[in-house]
């Protein structure tokens, strides 16, 4: 394999990094963006489905067709409980920002070590076996079934969302809670119904991650941070309140990720996202394709 | 200032009531009090699987011990703590056993634990033994350790010939584990390379903790190797590696050290073909008596036999009360110094259940039979004697 | 007795810690997971330089450099805060812990550098009770000399940030100025809690100085009172006592680490619904009076 082959190797690799970014950080966008809250618990809950999606595959031998619907359940429950039982309490009395984060965090790293108590800290991985056979051995190693089933499951997703927001009735109230509560309200529009709504979506958009997450590199309680701080650099790189921004956003840290292995040590490779995380602050803080700074 | 709150108060008598409570936690010296020996190694995290390997081999010893009779008619009591195989979580586990529990030898293993708490133990006299240390970096690193387990840049004079000679290797990638284990490691491997005059390939370093080797694996293969040589010692992340090796279309070899005889590696399956490293030999079904005995025993309590890990830990165990009742017949206590005394002048050769070794004291390592292994049908198996 | 001493010792440095976060998060309003970042930074500068430099001026070096480093968070921070200052305070304490790992010439990678020489003072090498005595001097000499600050202008503009920052920025006070001092500040502190450590362990890891400590140090506020500095004091000793309890309950031999850190998270989590403002906050922090 030529440098320019394995180049390409890496940018292709990357791309599916980048779209399984993408689904990682789609919920937490939108919860931001419409609701309000910083979800730093979305990383708990990304981890939670994917082992009830390996209980239920692996473990239990389920067939796939069930068991990714049950954990997305689980995955949903979670949500819908944070929701309920974290962040509404704590808004109706008026906690600062600063004590939401906390809690947030607080939340984040329970559930981070509860499951590491449960399933031990190495986590857990399943083997994509046959997904990983490459279509084109010789020249495209990296393109396989797996990369695939990613990109498409990716662009389905993200058409879906931005169908939702652009063309249902839902997306626009979604739409204007994000852009001005209070006239929203004034119109009519369920506020509660509506942040709940997003909260379930939200929910229910880690388990295509997690699955993803728990074929590839598996999935281990020591990832949730990392899991949210990519979340949150794939929302700020795409703006907030940008669908396509946050695509667009994941595959441009994918790519760049793998780009970088091609001439420095794989090691480097988390510094680059954090590098260009911090030189868009610097520059434009509202993402490429941002709305104006709230 | 605020004033002090009831809280405060609580807290404050709290720390004094440890403070009172600790100097009186240390061991007493009735009679037939315990002689306590610490087991500081890998209980949870990557490498807990050899840990809890490691501590079943000991138990052996320690169940054995205690049915004749204790050591010196003293009960032994062996007492765990988990390093996590990190050194701060050793420091810590360290310091526990020695301040609260009161011992003087420990069992420990694992580069970064052993980093770690080395300079303490010679601080503080407390003798550290261990059959689970490769890195040669921690050749001489201080009087109060000693490995049984060979130090990797002489095992890797036995793999290397072998990789060469036998399986035909020209071309070798590296594999460097940023870690101390895995950069002193890779640094024998090149250098013994270059000796036998084969190709490098290429070196890549990975994060000690990655669990994604792809990207690295993409410019290995690149540079199209015969071998790769893996110096991480996490089971599980060896196993990671040869998934995605193979998925990636890698056909070559594997080749690792004694860590890589791991449960986790098995799990892989098939892809864990054409793996090859280097271990003692070591055989459940020998005939020798030492070793018949500590197999029947193992298998009477865990119902499988044992391997090459469980048999070095178990004759740590044996080791130790041989030196600890030379100690007691000779009327000297059993603390740090007195046992590093006694077993360097007593135990330069040794017979265990895991086979012959020739302990060096000059700089705590080793010397013992090393064959290479592969593994084959869902077992390791050995395919050649390497020396 | 050289377990209370290396629970004081402990208990001193986490006070140094907790205190100078506190001035960042509790007086400014600056959310900061980069704490260990500074900590990490003096101890390193101690284990490379105190050798070739002498303990003092390696210290110095470390504080000058986590002073320096605390300009790359506050650049951006400048202009934004809140969710935006702690996602960047995360990357440069993650950022931290992989150029530990992987810039082995400089920091012996992730075994870290051994054999640190103790910290001397006129050639006499402080070990145990003498080093407490040092180090208890020069903590409560730290936190007299932030209480005083606290109630300095500075002080009263710190807080005046965190409670309305537009409101300072209409009043034309120089908040961007204000932000940049109090982080080099605390960072330079918490780098001379560092050194100490350095001196006190006699080995530096990367894992020593890693997002988990950060948490920590953050909990050390959270619970004692975000604001108070007396609070986190508190919090200091809460938190120091509590592993150590824990060390006294038999757990199957491996949970104790994690079940540690989920208690953390659990109290960080408990400390907000129950008591916002920390065991010794008297005004809730931030909320409408």
């Amino acid at each position: 394999m030529g440098s320019s082959v394995l180049l390409l190797n890496l940018l292709f690799d990357g791309l599916v990094l980048g779209c399984i970014y993408g689904l990682m950080g789609i919920g937490f966008s939108l919860l931001w963006w419409i609701s309000g809250i910083v979800h730093l618990a979305h990383g708990g809950v990304m981890l939670a489905g994917g082992f009830a999606l390996y209980v239920a595959f692996g473990a239990l031998g389920l067939p796939f067709v069930l068991a990714f619907p049950l954990a997305c359940v689980l995955a949903l429950a979670a949500g819908l409980a944070l929701d309920r039982f974290l962040y509404k309490p704590l808004i109706a009395r008026g906690t600062d920002e600063m004590g939401l984060l906390t809690a947030s965090l607080g939340t984040l790293i329970t559930m981070q070590y509860a499951l590491t108590l449960i399933f031990g800290p190495q986590g857990v991985t399943m083997d994509a076996d046959r997904l990983r056979a490459p279509l084109v051995p010789r020249l495209l190693p990296v393109f396989d079934l797996f990369a695939v089933l990613a990109i498409a499951a990716t662009a389905l997703i993200f058409v879906g969302l931005w169908f939702l927001m652009a063309r249902t009735r839902i997306g626009r109230e979604m739409r204007a809670v994000a852009e001005n509560r209070d006239l929203a309200r004034i119109l009519g529009t369920d506020i509660r119904a509506v942040q709940t709504l997003v909260g379930a979506v939200a929910a229910a958009l880690v388990m295509p991650a997690a699955a993803f997450l728990l074929f590839s590199t598996g999935i281990t309680p020591p990832e949730a941070l990392d899991i949210v701080l990519i979340a949150s650099v794939v929302a700020i790189i795409g703006g907030r309140g940008s669908i396509h921004g946050a695509l667009i956003g994941g595959i441009v840290i994918g790519i760049a990720e793998s780009a970088t292995t091609w001439q420095f040590a794989a090691g480097w490779r988390q510094l680059i996202t954090f590098a260009l995380l911090y030189a868009l602050l610097l520059v434009r803080p509202q993402g490429l394709f941002g709305k104006a700074a709230a | 200032m605020t004033k002090l709150s009831t809280i405060t108060r609580l807290a404050i008598s709290a720390f004094g009531a440890i403070m009172l409570a600790a100097p009186s936690v240390s061991p007493g010296h009735a009679q037939s009090a315990p002689l306590k020996v610490g087991f500081l190694m890998p209980l949870t995290g990557g490498s807990s699987k050899l840990g809890q390997l490691m501590l079943e081999g000991a138990t052996i010893g320690v169940d054995e011990v205690n049915a004749s009779g204790g050591v010196g008619g003293h009960p032994l009591q062996l007492i765990p703590e988990d390093s996590q195989g990190l050194s701060k979580n050793g420091i810590d586990g360290f310091r526990k056993l020695v301040d609260i529990d009161g011992v003087h030898v420990i069992i420990t293993g694992f580069t970064p634990v052993v980093v770690g708490v080395a300079p303490l133990s010679k601080e503080a006299k407390v003798y550290l033994i261990s059959a689970s240390t490769a890195s040669p970096a921690l050749r001489g690193i201080s009087p109060y350790f000693q490995s049984t387990w060979m130090y990797d840049d002489e095992t890797v004079r036995r793999i290397l010939p072998y990789a060469q000679k036998t399986l035909g290797v020209k071309r070798l990638a590296v594999l460097t584990a940023l870690n101390d284990l895995g950069e002193s490691l890779a640094a024998s491997v090149k250098q013994e390379w270059q000796r036998l005059g084969g190709t490098l390939a290429i070196e890549e370093g990975h994060q000690a903790q990655e669990i994604n080797f792809r990207p690295s694996l993409l410019k290995i293969i690149a540079a199209r190797p015969d071998a790769i040589y893996f110096t991480n010692s996490n089971g599980k992340q060896a196993a990671q590696f040869i998934r995605q090796a193979r998925d990636l279309g890698f056909e070559g070899y594997i080749l690792s050290f004694g860590a890589f005889e791991d449960p986790e590696v098995l799990a892989v399956g098939a892809k864990a073909a054409k793996t090859y490293y280097t271990a003692p030999p070591y055989d459940p079904n020998a005939s020798a008596e030492r070793s018949r005995k500590f197999v029947d025993a193992f298998r009477a309590k865990y119902d499988r036999l044992p391997n090459i890990h469980q048999a070095n830990h178990y004759d740590l165990i044996m080791m130790i009360k041989a030196v600890a009742e030379k100690l007691m017949r000779d009327g000297k206590p059993v603390d740090g110094e007195d046992f590093r005394a006694a077993i360097t002048a007593s135990m330069a050769q040794y017979d265990g259940a895991a086979g012959p070794y020739r302990l060096n004291f000059q700089d705590g390592s080793t010397l013992r039979a090393t064959i290479v292994k592969t593994v084959r049908d869902g077992a390791f198996v050995k395919v050649a004697d390497a020396d | 007795m050289a377990y209370p001493i290396h629970l004081l010792i402990t208990f001193d440095i986490f006070v140094l810690l907790a205190a100078s976060l506190d001035l960042l998060t509790g007086f400014t309003g600056l959310l900061s997971l980069a704490h260990a970042v500074f900590f990490g930074i003096g101890a390193y500068a101690t284990a490379l330089l105190a050798k070739t430099l002498g303990p003092v001026p390696a210290a110095l070096a470390g504080a000058a450099a986590a002073a320096l480093v605390s300009a790359l968070i506050t650049l951006p921070a400048i202009w934004v805060r809140g969710i935006y200052l702690l996602i960047v305070t995360i990357a440069v304490q993650v950022v931290f812990t992989v150029v530990l790992v992987n810039w082995t010439e400089l920091t012996g990678g992730a075994a870290g550098i051994p054999g640190i020489p103790p910290l001397s003072l006129g050639g006499h090498p402080l070990r145990g009770a003498e080093l407490l005595a040092v180090l208890s001097a020069f903590t409560a000499a730290s936190i007299f000399a932030l209480a005083r600050l606290a109630k300095s202008p500075f002080g009263r503009l710190l807080q005046a940030i965190r409670d309305d920052e537009t409101g300072c920025l209409v009043l034309g006070k120089n908040v961007a100025w204000a932000k940049v001092s109090v982080f080099a500040f605390a960072g330079g502190l918490a780098a001379l809690a560092g050194s100490f450590y350095a001196h006190y362990t006699s080995y530096v890891d990367p894992h020593s100085f890693d997002i988990a400590v950060s948490t920590l140090i953050l909990l050390m506020v959270m619970l004692g009172g975000a604001g108070t500095l007396f609070g986190p004091v508190l919090g200091a000793l809460v938190l120091t006592l509590l592993p150590e309890a824990l060390k006294f309950i038999p757990l199957p031999p491996g949970t104790a680490a994690p079940a540690r850190q989920l208690l953390f998270g659990l109290m960080l989590v408990v400390v907000v619904f129950v008591r916002p403002q920390g065991l010794l906050g008297g005004r809730l922090v931030g909320a409408h009076a």
